[in-house]
C-alpha cells in the first residue's frame, strides 16, 4: 500500500510503504498510528528535499536496515561512499545541510551516514581557516587566543 | 507537532553518535556528555545551516585525530564539540590500560576531576609518539635506525571515481613493467639521480600538495607498522628519472642516503670484480623497493637519521604547559568550570 507524504510546503508525494519506511520516524508513525489514507504531515522537511531523500530511499529500498553498531568505530572504516551516493551528494552545500537535518528528524541512519561522511571528506586535509571559509563561519576567538590553541590544540607536527 | 521521535533508552547510553532532537535532550543523565552538552553556551548560531550537535558529532566520527584537533582550532562551538566526543576519553582509558599514559604525567590523582576537554588537551600534548591507524604510543626506539615513530604519510581522497581507479592501476603496471627492465639497457646519467633524492627527501610534511589527478592530499601520522600496511596498498609510485641501473655501495649511499646500512634491508647484490678489487652492486629498484618496505615508505626513509629529539624537547614542553593550564580545568564539586577557561592564555 502506498503511503502519502506531505512536505512543508504543502507538496503531496506517493510512495511504496518500503521506501517510506526507510525513515525509521515514519516507520514508527505507521506503527502507531495503523494503516490509513491520510497524508503524513512532514513540517520540517521542504518538497525539494523531501524528492531528494525519496530519491535515496527508493534506490536503497532493497538494503538490509543497518543495524547500529555503537563500539563500532567509523575512523577505523574506510571513508568510502558508493559511487551513487557519491553522485546523490553532489549538490550545493545548503542542499547537502538540508538532507543531513532531513536526515536526521527523519531518521534515516544511511543517508545521515552517507551525508556526514560527505562533509567530514569536505573538512579532510582542511586548515582551520580553509575550514571556516568552506562553511562560512567566524573566528571568535581573539589573535591571543588564537595563536595558543593553536599551540594547545595541533595534532603533534602538523603543518 | 503532530510527530514525536522515540529512541529506546539503551540506543543512548555512551553513543559517540547520538542523534536526538534538541528539544528532547536529556538533561537528567550524568554520563559526562550530558554534562557538556548541558553546559554549551557557544553552540548553535554559529554553526553552518544550524546542524544539531549530534550531527556534528556524528561527522566527527568520521574524522581522524589530527582533523579533530583542526576542527576544533576553527571556533568556540566547535572546540566545544569536539572537546566534548567521547572519543578522547575512550582513548585515553585504552593507553592507561597499556600503561602508556597515566594521570601522574600530569601530577593529579584523577583526569576526572576536571573538565572532560582535558583528555583531549593531554592526548594532543602527547600526539607527537601516537599513531593515528593503531592508536597505539609509539616512542623512538633504536633499532637498527629504523624510525618506529608515527610519520606524515600522505593520503588523498579515498573518494576515487572508477576511471581514477584504472588510472592508478595502470600506473603501477608500468612501474611493475619498468621495474622488470633489464637494468643493463640503462645508460648513466646525473640529472636522473639528483631527481630522485630531491623526491625521496621532498616527501616529508608538506601537507597541501596535489596529486596527478588533481585531488588534494593531507597527511595523517601513521607508525612503522602501520605505514607498511599503508604502502602495501598503496604502492609509492617510482622517482621520475630513476634508472633500473646498478650502482655500487658508495653511490647508493649518495643516492638513497642509507649508505652501508644497506645490509639491514637485505638486498639481492652482485659481486664484481676486476682482479684486484671485489664490490658489490645493487639495482636501484630492487634497492629502494626493499628499503621502503624496510623504513615503511620514502618518509621512513627520510627519517633515518632524525633521533627526534626535538620533537621529544617539544613534546615534554605541551604536556608542562597542560599542567600550567589545569588549575583552570578544575572542577568545583560536579560543576564544570567555565568554559571561557578552555582556551584563556596561560
Amino acid at each position: 500500500m502506498p503511503v502519502v507524504l506531505t512536505s512543508s510546503d504543502s507538496e503531496t508525494f506517493t510512495v511504496d510503504k518500503e521506501v517510506a519506511e526507510r525513515s525509521i520516524l515514519i516507520k514508527n508513525m505507521i506503527e502507531d498510528v495503523g494503516e490509513s489514507d491520510s497524508p503524513i504531515p512532514l513540517p520540517n522537511v521542504s518538497s525539494a528535499v523531501l524528492k531528494k531523500v525519496i530519491e535515496f530511499c527508493d534506490h536503497h529500498r532493497n538494503d538490509p536496515i543497518q543495524v547500529q553498531d555503537e563500539t563500532d568505530d567509523p575512523r577505523k572504516r574506510s571513508n568510502d561512499i558508493e559511487e551513487w551516493d557519491m553522485k546523490f551528494m553532489q549538490v550545493d552545500q545548503e542542499m547537502l545541510f538540508e538532507i543531513i537535518l532531513a536526515a536526521n528528524y527523519l531518521d534515516i541512519k544511511t543517508l545521515l551516514d552517507v551525508g556526514c561522511t560527505t562533509v567530514a571528506n569536505l573538512i579532510k586535509g582542511k586548515t582551520p581557516e580553509e575550514i571556516r571559509k568552506l562553511f562560512n563561519i567566524v573566528n571568535d576567538f581573539t589573535p591571543e587566543e588564537e595563536a595558543q590553541i593553536k599551540k594547545e590544540n595541533e595534532w603533534a607536527e602538523d603543518r | 507537532m503532530p510527530l514525536k521521535h522515540h529512541r529506546s533508552e539503551e540506543n543512548n547510553v555512551n553513543s559517540e553518535c547520538k542523534r536526538r532532537l534538541p528539544t528532547e535532550r536529556n538533561l537528567s543523565s550524568t554520563t559526562h556528555a550530558d554534562v557538556v552538552a548541558a553546559t554549551r553556551s557557544y553552540v548553535s548560531p554559529t554553526l553552518p545551516y544550524h546542524l544539531p550537535v549530534e550531527v556534528w558529532e556524528t561527522i566527527c566520527s568520521y574524522l581522524r585525530p589530527s582533523q579533530l584537533a583542526r576542527l576544533s582550532r576553527v571556533s568556540k562551538a566547535l572546540y566545544e564539540i569536539v572537546c566534548g566526543i567521547r572519543f578522547w576519553k575512550n582513548w585515553y582509558l585504552e593507553l592507561a590500560k597499556e600503561k602508556e599514559f597515566t594521570s601522574s604525567d600530569l601530577n593529579v590523582d584523577s583526569l576526572d576531576d576536571y573538565h572532560p576537554a582535558v583528555y583531549m588537551l593531554y592526548i594532543l600534548s602527547k600526539s607527537f609518539i601516537l599513531c593515528e591507524q593503531c592508536r597505539k604510543s609509539h616512542a623512538p626506539k633504536s633499532y637498527h635506525r629504523v624510525s618506529t615513530v608515527p610519520l606524515p604519510v600522505k593520503v588523498v581522497s579515498s573518494v576515487k571515481t572508477p576511471r581514477q581507479r584504472i588510472r592508478r592501476r595502470n600506473q603501477l603496471k608500468v612501474d611493475q613493467a619498468l621495474l622488470n627492465r633489464d637494468s643493463n639497457l640503462d645508460d648513466s646519467s646525473d640529472s636522473g639521480d639528483s631527481r630522485i633524492k630531491s623526491s625521496i627527501s621532498g616527501s616529508e610534511g608538506d601537507t597541501q600538495v596535489s596529486d596527478e589527478s588533481g585531488q588534494e592530499a593531507w597527511t595523517i601520522r601513521l607508525c612503522l607498522n602501520c605505514r607498511k600496511e599503508h604502502y602495501t596498498r598503496h604502492v609509492e609510485r617510482y622517482p621520475p628519472g630513476l634508472r633500473a641501473k646498478v650502482y655500487n655501495t658508495q653511490q647508493m649511499e649518495e643516492l638513497f642516503r642509507f649508505g652501508r646500512r644497506i645490509n639491514h634491508i637485505n638486498p639481492d647484490g652482485v659481486l664484481m670484480t676486476d682482479g684486484s678489487s671485489s664490490w658489490m652492486e645493487y639495482s636501484a629498484y630492487h634497492v629502494l623497493g626493499r628499503a621502503r618496505a624496510h623504513y615503511g615508505g620514502d618518509i621512513g626513509i627520510a627519517h633515518i637519521h632524525n633521533d627526534h629529539q626535538e620533537s621529544l624537547e617539544k613534546m615534554k614542553g605541551r604536556v608542562e604547559h597542560l599542567r600550567r593550564k589545569l588549575p583552570l580545568l578544575k572542577k568545583e564539586g560536579e560543576a564544570l568550570p567555565p568554559l571561557k577557561n578552555l582556551w584563556a592564555l596561560v
